[in-house]
């Protein structure tokens, strides 16, 4: 089986660093046959749901997508069909598409499938629609050790919107690798919010091409690192429209031996005059025993612009302590609360109470009670 | 009444700086207690130093509550036994609700889980009693509150936490005359629902118009230089600590 793997390099960064850092890119083994990753899906009026490519008819831009070019080329050679979203112009979809992973089973009832699985989709955003997408990624009848390779690819049209809400609920000894790439046209917007709450070893990568003018993406991460876990992220935004906006934040906590690489790309190129990145991570560190890495890196080809980049990273303020324990909260619970706190603020960004019900029942709390 | 709190010679400073110079105190269960005193005379330090402020280092003397030594001893552990301090600027906390917070808190004092259901209602109760928009609940602890907000947030915890000695710190100094208003009924509401004891640290009287008050102790420089019943508070409010000063 060894002999069959293949060995790729991705979460590369745009421009290489002193490589003894080891932040350059990651290199991951991928199995040759994975099977297709069975799904649920609920499609709102509006949306319809197609086979194969969805993206590729649109445009000619060639779609980057975070975990790079290597990753792509052998997502292509699987020969999977795509599934494909596409809303029409001006429709606005009037609940969320909701793509579970959850509780799918692939094999017979008592054999839980233990092989690598793909899921591959498209999503088109005709011009001045809406759309938001949540996928509930989640073990299916799955046990142990697999791999999953997920992959989003978007277009959004002239003033079309797309939001794309992942909640990563994984068992611990499952590898993702979450890769998503897309452009947007004039005026359109995409956000992106991911919660990372699961997953062994987790590769995520984003690139958006903000090539229409007045175009704008958000991306917003929140995670918890626990044990072994890693998380080997690479969030790339390239700015060629004029007055383009990029935010990119990203929050999360680290315990026990866990490790995370932060790769956030802001590039703003030729004729994007005008354009706007920031990026900040903040990021909250439990024990001693955590790896810790990041990378910001901001690009320019282009002179007016404004590009900022912020990092918040290390232990409690002691004045927060402080409070906290003045209200009987020990250390160890304060930290516990501010994990909390971490997931709560992205997940307080989704408006569907469904994924917030998930994304709650996660963290331990009880359902919302009505007064 | 029986005793409460009980300091003994208190010295506690701040790198290296000794701000409190030997300070005795008495409070016993219910009683209400003021303490009054210049700005820099080490009120607040006292307040701090009696929940275990780590901030500050205790040099002499001792501190006991309720007949155990709590002199020294980690903050959480020291007011889960029912001491509660109101902050004169509250700290704001980004991504903790003021409803998750005191929720934490209680299951945390009580050791017990509390129902989510029974929580909101009676949060909604007192909130109503502290004339707060209920959507105070469900917003970052203080991040983005008033002042006369984040004061009323204080009071709120007091009345759900209800220690048996609270520590009010300047609770209505920079609050106008309606939010002094609010406050003082929350302080009675915890006098009447709880009946614990008060002490309350302040250079202002708005705060003491509706308590009873047992005993007035003047601090100046780090000591106790003078201490009586409420009619001290009228003399002070009539003339200054000038006497107090020079003494």
């Amino acid at each position: 089986m060894m002999d069959n793997t293949k060995n790729i390099h991705i979460n590369k960064l745009p421009v290489r660093t002193w490589n003894k850092l080891k932040m350059n890119e990651a290199s991951i083994e991928l199995g040759p046959k994975p099977s297709q990753a069975l799904y649920k899906d609920e499609i709102p009026s509006g949306v319809d749901r197609v086979s194969g490519k969805a993206i590729g008819p649109m445009s000619d831009i060639p779609v980057n997508t975070g975990l790079g070019e290597e990753f792509d080329a052998y997502v292509t050679d699987m020969g999977i069909k795509s599934v494909g979203y596409i809303t029409e112009d001006g429709v606005e979809a009037d609940a969320p598409l909701y793509i579970s992973y959850g509780g799918v089973r692939h094999g017979k009832e008592d054999e839980p499938a233990t092989d690598d699985k793909i899921g591959l989709i498209d999503f088109t955003v005709g011009e001045k629609s809406s759309l938001t997408v949540i996928q509930d990624i989640a073990d299916d009848d799955s046990r142990g050790a697999y791999t999953f390779v997920l992959q989003n690819k978007y277009h959004i049209a002239e003033g079309g919107s797309l939001t794309l809400i992942q909640v990563n609920r994984l068992g611990k000894e499952v590898c993702l690798c979450n890769d998503i790439g897309g452009y947007v046209a004039d005026g359109g917007k995409f956000s992106l919010i991911q919660v990372i709450l699961g997953g062994g070893v987790n590769y995520y990568g984003s690139n958006t091409g903000l090539t229409g003018n007045g175009s704008g993406v958000s991306i917003d991460v929140a995670y918890s690192l626990d044990g072994e876990a890693s998380l080997d992220m690479n969030y790339v935004v390239d700015h060629r429209g004029r007055n383009s906006e990029s935010n990119i934040g990203v929050s999360g906590v680290m315990k026990g031996s866990s490790k995370k690489l932060f790769r956030g790309t802001i590039d703003f190129h030729k004729g994007c005059a005008g354009a706007k990145g920031a990026e900040i991570e903040d990021v909250l560190l439990i024990d001693d025993t955590i790896v810790n890495q990041t990378i910001p890196l901001i690009l320019c080809d282009e002179e007016d612009v404004e590009g900022s980049h912020g990092a918040t990273i290390g232990r409690l303020d002691e004045h927060l302590l402080t409070y906290m324990k003045s209200r009987g909260i020990s250390e160890k619970d304060a930290y516990v609360l501010m994990e909390r706190a971490k997931i709560d603020a992205v997940a307080g960004k989704i408006e569907d109470d469904r994924i917030k019900g998930i994304i709650r029942t996660c963290m331990g709390d009880e359902p919302e009670a009505e007064v | 009444m029986s005793e409460l709190l009980n300091i003994k010679g208190l010295k506690a400073g701040i790198e290296e700086k000794e701000i409190l110079h030997g300070v005795d105190l008495n409070v016993g269960e219910g009683e209400v207690h003021v303490i009054m005193g210049p700005n820099g005379a080490g009120k607040s330090t006292l307040g701090s130093v009696i929940i275990g402020d780590p901030g500050y280092e205790i040099t002499g003397g001792s501190i006991s509550f309720d007949g155990e030594d709590i002199t020294g001893e980690d903050t959480d552990k020291i007011v889960k036994k029912g001491l509660f301090l109101t902050f004169q600027n509250p700290i704001e906390i980004s991504g903790i609700t003021l409803s998750n917070f005191i929720k934490t808190a209680l299951e945390l004092h009580t050791g017990e889980r509390i129902k989510l259901w029974d929580f909101k209602k009676k949060l909604k109760e007192t909130m109503e009693v502290l004339q707060m928009d209920p959507s105070y609940a469900d917003r970052d602890l203080n991040v983005g509150f008033s002042g006369g907000e984040k004061k009323k947030a204080e009071i709120l915890q007091l009345l759900m936490l209800r220690p048996k000695l609270a520590i009010l710190d300047e609770t209505d100094s920079g609050l106008d005359v309606d939010a002094v208003h609010v406050v003082s009924k929350g302080v009675e509401e915890y006098k009447k629902q709880v009946g614990g004891a008060l002490l309350i640290i302040t250079h202002s009287t708005r705060i003491l118009e509706a308590l009873k008050v047992d005993r007035t102790h003047v601090l100046v420089d780090g000591r106790i230089v003078a201490e009586g019943d409420a009619g001290l508070i009228e003399e002070i409010n009539r003339d200054g600590f000038e006497r107090f000063l020079t003494a």
